[in-house]
This record gives C-alpha cells, sequence and structure tokens, in this order.
C-alpha cells in the first residue's frame, strides 16, 4: 500500500513564513480531516503535497521516493482545490473525459449518475459555472477518480445543504465500495466530525494535533461547576480555556484528567470536535503547550 | 431508523452507535430474525465513518444481538431482545439506581422519602 | 511514467491551435484582401497569384511555432492537476515540438512546391535558375538561395534545404520554449512588463543601429560569426553555404536552448485562472 509521508515540510514567501516544519504520516484508506484557522497553511500544505508549488524546505514522499516530478506518485493523488486549474473554456464532460485518459481511468457511471443528482449541466463550460456549481464538477471529478490519495480543499463551498447532504452521503458510499485516503479540509467541522477517523490540525504553519478522531476527544474533557471546586480540580491539568456565568465557571481540558476526587458539585462532559478546535486555536489560547 | 448522537457525552461514538443500534432492537425497530441495515446504509444516513459504524456493529456481535449471516448481512438473533433485558437489569443498578440515591441525597431526601415515591411511581403507572 | 497521455493530449492540442492560427494566416493574407477588393468593388481584378508569395506559409508557421512553444500556463495547469510532473511535461513538449517543425516543413514544402510554384513560376528559367513572371529568383523562397546548389544535385539540394529549414525550426521553436519557461517564472503582470521592457530595448538598439553608433568591431565579428554558423565561411558565392554546417551549429544551438528550457521548466508552479 501506498505510503504518504510530510517530513519538516516548510514554507517561506519572502521572510514570510507559512508553514513552519510540517510532519505528517498519512495512512492508507484514512478518512483524515485537515483544520486549521484560515491562513493556517492548509491549501499551501496540500498545493506542496500534490506538487504544484516547491517546499521551501522538508520533504513529501511516496513510498519512501519524492514526490517532486515523481508521476507514479502523482498519479496516485488529486487534489480538488479552490483554485481552478482547468481552462475556463473546457466543458465540464470534457474534463472527465481528459481526465480518464490522463489518470487511465475513471468512473463515467459514478460521475454521470451524480452529475444527475446534483443536477450539473455536463455540456456547460466550467467558468461560466455558479461557485457551487464549480464546486460540484470537481467534487465529481475527485470522487470518480482512481487514486489513492484524494485531497479536498473546502469541497462544499457554495453548496447548499441538500447538496452538502447529497455530498456526505456520497463520499461514504464510494469510501466503503472502494476504500482510499481522502484529506479533507474544511471550516465546517460539525458536518464532518463523525466522517473522519484522524485528525490533523494545523495552526500558524505548525501541527499542533495528529491523532484519531476517537483519542482525541477522549481526551477532551469539560468540567463544569462552581468557581472554586472547578479551579481546583483543574490545578495542574492543561486547561485549553474557560469561561464564566455567574458563579458557575467552565474549563476546557486538552489531555489526562488525574486521579482526583471529583466534587459532588462538580461535573464532567465530553466536548465535540469543533468546541475542542475553537479553543485550541484561539489566539489567546497560545500559552496553553500540548 | 433514528439515531440521537450526542457529541458532549463522554461516551465514544461507536459506542453510542451500538446503543442506538440495540435500542431499535429492544423497541422492536427490528424483530428478531430481521436484517439490519448494512454499515454502509447507516454510514451513508447518518455521515459516520464505516469503521465507527462497524466497530459499534461488533460490539452487539459480540454480545449475541446480532449476527453475520455469510455473503448477506447482519440480522438479528433469536434471543436478541432476552439479552437485551437481561444486559440492561444488570445495568439498572449502576446506571439508575446509584445516581438517583446521589441524587436524593443532594437533595436532602431521606431513604423512606425515596421508597415512597418509587411506590407512588408504580400506582401512577400502573 | 505518464509520458504517453501527456504527449497524446499536448499533441491534440497543438494540432488544434497550428489548425486554427493557420486558418487565420490564410484568411488575414488572402480572405481579407479579397473581403476589401470586394467591398471596394475592385474583385474584377483582384488575382490570388498576387497576394500569394513564397514565404505566405513558413514565416507565419515559425511565428506560430515561437509563440505557441513559449506558452506553459495552460498545459501545465491542466497537467500538474492530472498528476504529471514537470519532467514529463517537457519531455513531451518536446517531442511534440519536434513533430510540429516537422510538419510546419512538410506543409511549407507542399505550399511552396504544390502550389506557389506551379501557379506563379510558369516554370521558366535563366541562366538555370529557376524565375517568377517578373523575373525574380524563385530560390529567394527559401533558404535556397544560400544553400540551393551545393552539391549540384537538384533533388538532393532540395532534401538538404528543407532538412536545414527544419533545424531552423526546431532552433527557433527551442528559442521559444527557453524564453516561455523564464517568463513562466513570473507572474503575469511582471511578463508584461519584462515584454514592454524587451520592445523598448529592442526599438533603442535599431535606432543605433540604424543610426551607425554601435561599435562597429562589434557588430561586424558578430556577422562574422552568424556567416559561420550558417556555413558560409570562405564562401564565394550564394547557393553554396554548407548546409552541414548549418544544421551542426543549429543543432548544437537547440540543443543548448532545450537544455536551458528544461531547467526552468522544472521550475514551474501551478497559476490558477
Amino acid at each position: 500500500m501506498n505510503e504518504l509521508k510530510l517530513t519538516e515540510v516548510k514554507k517561506h514567501y519572502g521572510n514570510k513564513s507559512v508553514l513552519d516544519g510540517v510532519t505528517v504520516q498519512l495512512q492508507p484508506n484514512t478518512i483524515y480531516g485537515l483544520l486549521g484557522r484560515n491562513g493556517a497553511g492548509k491549501s499551501t500544505l496540500l498545493n506542496i503535497v500534490t506538487n504544484r508549488i516547491p517546499a521551501t524546505a522538508g520533504s513529501v514522499t511516496m513510498n519512501d521516493r519524492d514526490v517532486t516530478n515523481n508521476d507514479e506518485a502523482l498519479q496516485q493523488m488529486y487534489l480538488m482545490s479552490e483554485a481552478n486549474l482547468y481552462n475556463p473554456r473546457l466543458r465540464v464532460n470534457e474534463i472527465f473525459k481528459e481526465t480518464a485518459r490522463m489518470y487511465g481511468g475513471f468512473n463515467f457511471g459514478l460521475a454521470s449518475r451524480l452529475a444527475h443528482e446534483f443536477g450539473l449541466n455536463v455540456n456547460a463550460r466550467n467558468g461560466k459555472l455558479s461557485t457551487g456549481y464549480r464546486s460540484i464538477y470537481k467534487l465529481i471529478v475527485a470522487l470518480c477518480v482512481p487514486a489513492d490519495y484524494i485531497f479536498l480543499d473546502e469541497p462544499t463551498l457554495g453548496l447548499d445543504a441538500n447538496h452538502r447532504d447529497l455530498f456526505y452521503r456520497t463520499l461514504m458510499d464510494t469510501y466503503a465500495e472502494r476504500p482510499r485516503t481522502f484529506v479533507i479540509a474544511t471550516h465546517l467541522i460539525e458536518e464532518i466530525a463523525h466522517i473522519i477517523e484522524r485528525l490533523v490540525i494545523i495552526k500558524t504553519g505548525s501541527v499542533l494535533v495528529d491523532s484519531s478522531v476517537e483519542e482525541t476527544l477522549a481526551q477532551s474533557h469539560v468540567i463544569l461547576g462552581p468557581q472554586a471546586e472547578v479551579a481546583a480540580y483543574t490545578a495542574g491539568l492543561n486547561v485549553i480555556g474557560e469561561e464564566s456565568l455567574g458563579q458557575l465557571k467552565v474549563r476546557y481540558v486538552y489531555g489526562a484528567l488525574d486521579d482526583k476526587i471529583l466534587p459532588d458539585t462538580v461535573r464532567i462532559d465530553g466536548m465535540d470536535l469543533q468546541k475542542l478546535f475553537i479553543e485550541l486555536t484561539n489566539e489567546e489560547g497560545d500559552e496553553h503547550v500540548i | 431508523m433514528q439515531f440521537n448522537l450526542d457529541d458532549n457525552s463522554q461516551e465514544p461514538l461507536y459506542l453510542q452507535v451500538a446503543r442506538q443500534l440495540e435500542d431499535a432492537i429492544f423497541l422492536k425497530g427490528f424483530d428478531e430474525g430481521e436484517q439490519v441495515p448494512s454499515t454502509t446504509e447507516i454510514s451513508k444516513q447518518f455521515h459516520i465513518n464505516p469503521a465507527t459504524v462497524l466497530k459499534g456493529m461488533n460490539i452487539l456481535v459480540s454480545e449475541e444481538i446480532i449476527e453475520k449471516h455469510r455473503g448477506l448481512g447482519m440480522f438479528v438473533t433469536k434471543n436478541a431482545r432476552e439479552r437485551i433485558k437481561v444486559k440492561r437489569q444488570n445495568e439498572f443498578y449502576s446506571d439508575y439506581i446509584q445516581n438517583m440515591v446521589e441524587e436524593a441525597r443532594k437533595l436532602n431526601l431521606s431513604k423512606q422519602q425515596l421508597l415512597d415515591m418509587i411506590e407512588r411511581g408504580f400506582e401512577e403507572n400502573e | 511514467m505518464s509520458f504517453k497521455p501527456t504527449f497524446a493530449y499536448l499533441f491534440r492540442k497543438s494540432l488544434k491551435t497550428f489548425g486554427l492560427a493557420l486558418l487565420w494566416v490564410i484568411f488575414v493574407l488572402i480572405g481579407l484582401p479579397a473581403l476589401i477588393a470586394l467591398i471596394s468593388g475592385t474583385l474584377g481584378s483582384f488575382s490570388l497569384e498576387d497576394e500569394l508569395s513564397a514565404q505566405f506559409i513558413s514565416v507565419p508557421l515559425g511565428c506560430i511555432l515561437f509563440i505557441y512553444f513559449a506558452m506553459n500556463q495552460e498545459s501545465f495547469n491542466f497537467l500538474i492537476q492530472n498528476g504529471v510532473g514537470r519532467r514529463t511535461y517537457w519531455l513531451a513538449k518536446s517531442a511534440v515540438a519536434g513533430i510540429m517543425v516537422i510538419l510546419s516543413e512538410v506543409i511549407s514544402f507542399v505550399y511552396l512546391y504544390g502550389v506557389y510554384m506551379p501557379l506563379k513560376v510558369h516554370q521558366q528559367f535563366f541562366n538555370g535558375v529557376r524565375v517568377d513572371v517578373n523575373g525574380n529568383d524563385v530560390a529567394s523562397s527559401l533558404l535556397a538561395m544560400l544553400y540551393g546548389k551545393f552539391t549540384g544535385n537538384a533533388v538532393l539540394d532540395l532534401i538538404l534545404t528543407s532538412l536545414v529549414v527544419i533545424v531552423g525550426f526546431a532552433m527557433l521553436t527551442a528559442l521559444g520554449m527557453m524564453i516561455g519557461s523564464i517568463m513562466s517564472l513570473f507572474s503575469k503582470r511582471n511578463q508584461w512588463l519584462i515584454l514592454a521592457a524587451i520592445g523598448i530595448i529592442a526599438i533603442f538598439l535599431i535606432i543605433m543601429l540604424g543610426s551607425g553608433n554601435l561599435p562597429a568591431m562589434h557588430l561586424a565579428g558578430f556577422m562574422k560569426f552568424v556567416e559561420f554558423a550558417l556555413g558560409g565561411a570562405g564562401v564565394k558565392s550564394m547557393y553554396h553555404f554548407n548546409p552541414f554546417i548549418a544544421m551542426l551549429s543549429g543543432i548544437i544551438f537547440t540543443a543548448v536552448l532545450l537544455y536551458i528550457s528544461k531547467f526552468f521548466t522544472l521550475k514551474l508552479t501551478a497559476k490558477a485562472y
């Protein structure tokens, strides 16, 4: 199976650093969530992985071979991005055909079924489509291409709720049918929270979390109760954020809880992924190193 | 079928999936011997990673609530409801009684008051 | 390596573009004068023969080769989106360029000897040289003026001259590829700025040249070098330049230009529309 590895990937524009040494190993047949705030470097990272732009330093390898100008590796990847690399004059069905030629295969059956379900006019020139339908035709290509690593950068941009639902269903369906790795970069965390198996969070060009969703959430706790008790209970724990409401206090803890006895008045809840993301990537949260 | 998943629960998603399926079987959403939806179907309908769904299903398989019929899918076992009932009876003490006593203490309810309330609950439910 | 589909993609695209460009050339050089004649009511005196010239096809084809193979972004964007690296792109592009160069000379040749000569020359000879009805040297149509009588065998000389043209086209194409690959490193805006700057410098140089202000020595040295490269060193008269020297120097230049273009092509980055 193909192993995709990023080692100390750095990207500088002038003296501005966008990526500051990213090391991640992508596992086969796994759905990833790639999360990060605007400008965290998600798109840049995906552009480097797929060799659209060069890294300033570091390497991306597939099966221990550098992917740079390495067709064999590049053919195992497809990046659906907001940036359009197709000539705007190309018609959607021409793009399907050309993609099939280049990748040596394409699921035309699924493509035409999806085009029908989404109501996409395959005879339209891609440059003339609305943002939503531009996302849709790119999504269809991404789901029908025979590659092992599919990168989806903001896949639901401009899609209405119905179309997003259809996309997630289709994703689950095609993934079950032909398992491969998907890396989904999105801001709609709630919508993919149950879909992704592993999680990579990037903050200002560095990897903050690289773990399974289950493990990550098992370590994320909401401690709720009276001010003093919550403060006492969470003392010495990795508190990543807090909120107060009158005498009540909520503290968000990332990491193991110690075996202190929980006071009757204090409750521990789980944290959802979006809340965890917000607390981990808040600017005030800077001092909390994990 | 309806899934009520709670993202603020400390219970991992795959356990929640198992519990929801178990509930559906216990409340006769699926009869004994009937086929339950496949991993893919559940995954598609509720946007849940198939690996998570499978993990949840496997718990029910190990508890002999559902079983795999090779090439056909998953089916509710013969004595599934009885098994669920026994299991839930065993969990009743830790899930409900302990919590109830704890809450009663916070509210300064005496043992007798609590027992009276239970009595009343049974009468009104008749 | 995805050479085959990449080659096929680039080849199909260039055939389409060349076909369209040629149609445009024919329209501008024949259709437009005819249209003007029609509008001005002088269609009676319009003659197709008058509009044709020997360089009618070869010069536009040279320009198309140069410009078309200088362009990168559209093809590269598409290829990197489809998992094809820069090395394969450069290789496939060079192969397609080679075929288009040969095809261009085939088209010019067919035009020259299949259309132009029969229509215009009426097989007149003067001192053994083919001339057209106006008495102009037909050989001036091509590099034939330089290499037309190198061996004295008409067929062989024709073949040799055509080969020189092919090498010349190849050099022009490789020059386009090199300039294009360097230009691709810059943003669209900067590309225009560079083009404008080059234009201004060129005009300046031409003025200098015209007023004789350029150091004569350098110019003379350069001319001597060109003469040598064309195979004309020590040759007393036209028609007897050495086509083999011209081909050899052309091939060397082409190789150098291609090498430089490869170096910069490997630095291409995707730029969204």
